[in-house]
């Protein structure tokens, strides 16, 4: 096997032009694959920062805590509904603590602002996004709501958002992934004819049909580990550069920087992906212009 | 070793290349193969190496019938056999080295014995200092002898030479014929084709005598005439 890899290398050295063509095409692919796979997981967390975050917002009379038992009751309306994730009650000073927070830095802010024009507020979030209409619906009928925060809409539509780039992903990856294994097919099939002779001399003197498949399989499979890491490489040095960006963006969502393990786990999905489609490529090409 | 029964050999443009030919070559032997151009002396190795298959009779190598062979085993048959084609056939891109080890690497040698029994053809054959040249920096009896290395390389009990002096002058072509006379006494059978005269009548070994698809003489010790 070693030296049917070398004959492979071989091969790469003899018709550089051809390698460099196969693997910066290749490269958009995983170039495009590890792009589309951050996008999706990063959209995934942004969901469920999104879902665990409440949902609706109950906003009282200002400067005005409600009473224990106002509370309860309206928990206990919503806990009818067997559809209540989490409820909690916001009171004025500790809406006051929050702003506080959030200010720190501001001591005009802090100065203008007390617990006394605060409203208190109950936040909740939903089992299932689509009951969260409902909740809103018993939260808004309560007596001393004054406004009502509602995230619906916001978590719909980046659902649908998301859902579609994913499927826009997943399209253009699927073509590119095609669009390689073609490209890999054309370029071993030019190889091929271009060794005609050379084959038709190892016939002669006895190589098998694998002795002479190998090296062409293994150049495509050479082809693919080497775009696909030059891919993932691009798109992380890319998500590197752009990551203090995408976290001034994301605000109090916490995706960034992305773990080393899972680009790790990306990488070596993306390897997997590019023996495969350099080896069914080379192999479909073997097969047709092999055949004899 | 070698039975050659009742052998036809058409073309498919219609040409008839061998007609009814029946021959036996015993293990050991040095035999030439000699005739005019389009005797059918190149279809006579092509049928021993199953490139071609014959249109009629049978073709027998250690009593294996080779004639009609799936492909698998068309290769494990040219692995037994050592052949120096007529068009040399050598890789030009290969050093002369690379060229010789390829019919061990066929095998599935490992590094070091194709390196040991490289370096001890390309001794036998006198190209031990040319391994690590290219063909085309070869001269004409270098580039037979090349030729020779690589169809020795993997000890095969069968050696045919196709027209290896064609274009060698009358010195090389002696020393090419020493060389393969050499093999032969080491127990390879050796078919050699040639158009060679001086070489044929000068080794007194047996001749096959081809003519239009034909053999019109088989002598032991024969003579070109």
């Amino acid at each position: 096997m070693a030296g049917k890899f070398q004959t492979a290398l071989i091969q790469i050295r003899r018709s550089p032009y051809q390698a460099l063509a196969a693997i910066m095409i290749m490269f958009l692919t995983f170039f495009a694959l590890t792009g589309f796979t951050l996008i999706s997981l990063g959209s995934m967390a942004i969901i469920k920062y999104f879902e665990k975050a409440p949902q609706v917002i109950a906003f009282f009379e200002k400067g005005k805590d409600l009473t224990q038992d106002q509370i309860s009751s309206i928990k206990n309306k919503l806990d009818e509904t067997k559809q209540l994730a989490s409820f909690k009650y916001v009171s004025i000073y500790e809406a006051e603590a929050i702003y506080k927070e959030k200010n720190k830095s501001d001591p005009l802010l802090l100065e203008l602002v007390n617990y006394k024009i605060l409203p208190p507020s109950i936040e909740i979030s939903a089992v299932n996004i689509d009951t969260l209409s409902s909740l809103k619906n018993i939260l808004e009928s309560q007596p001393g709501v004054k406004d009502i925060a509602f995230y619906e809409d916001i978590v719909k539509s980046l659902s649908s958002w998301i859902k579609n780039i994913r499927i826009f992903g997943i399209g253009l990856i699927s073509y590119l992934l095609v669009q390689s294994v073609l490209i890999i097919l054309t370029i071993t099939g030019m190889k091929i004819l271009s060794r005609k002779e050379e084959i038709e001399i190892l016939r002669l003197i006895g190589a098998s049909n694998w002795f002479i498949r190998w090296p062409f399989i293994f150049e495509g499979a050479l082809y693919g580990v080497i775009s696909s890491f030059l891919g993932w490489g691009a798109a992380y040095l890319l998500l590197l550069y752009t990551t203090p960006v995408i976290i001034g963006w994301l605000g109090d969502v916490a995706l960034l920087p992305v773990p080393i393990w899972l680009m790790l786990l990306i990488l070596a999905a993306n390897l997997i992906i590019g023996i495969f489609v350099g080896t069914i490529g080379s192999l479909i090409a073997v097969h047709r212009f092999l055949r004899k | 070793m070698i039975k050659f029964e009742k052998i036809s050999k058409r073309y498919k443009e219609g040409t008839l290349a061998l007609d009814n030919i029946s021959f036996f070559i015993n293990k050991g032997e040095f035999v030439f193969l000699i005739g005019p151009s389009g005797a059918g002396k190149t279809t006579v190795f092509r049928l021993l190496l199953a490139e071609v298959k014959p249109t009629k009779g049978k073709i027998f190598i250690n009593g294996e019938d080779i004639s009609h062979l799936s492909k698998k085993n068309i290769s494990l048959l040219r692995r037994q056999i050592g052949a120096a084609f007529q068009d040399f056939k050598l890789l030009f891109d290969r050093t002369v080295f690379e060229n010789v080890s390829l019919t061990l690497e066929i095998l599935g040698k490992k590094k070091e014995e194709i390196k040991q029994r490289v370096e001890e053809v390309l001794f036998l054959v006198g190209l031990k200092d040319k391994g690590n040249v290219f063909p085309v920096q070869l001269s004409g009896g270098e580039f037979q002898r090349a030729v020779i290395a690589r169809a020795i390389a993997s000890q095969p009990k069968i050696l045919f030479a196709d027209e290896p002096t064609g274009n060698l002058d009358p010195k090389t072509s002696l020393q090419i014929v020493d060389l393969l006379k050499q093999i032969n006494k080491g127990g390879t059978t050796v078919i050699m084709a040639t158009h060679n005269i001086e070489i044929v009548d000068l080794l007194k070994q047996r001749v096959i005598h081809l003519d239009k698809g034909k053999i019109i003489k088989d002598q032991q010790k024969g003579k070109y005439k």
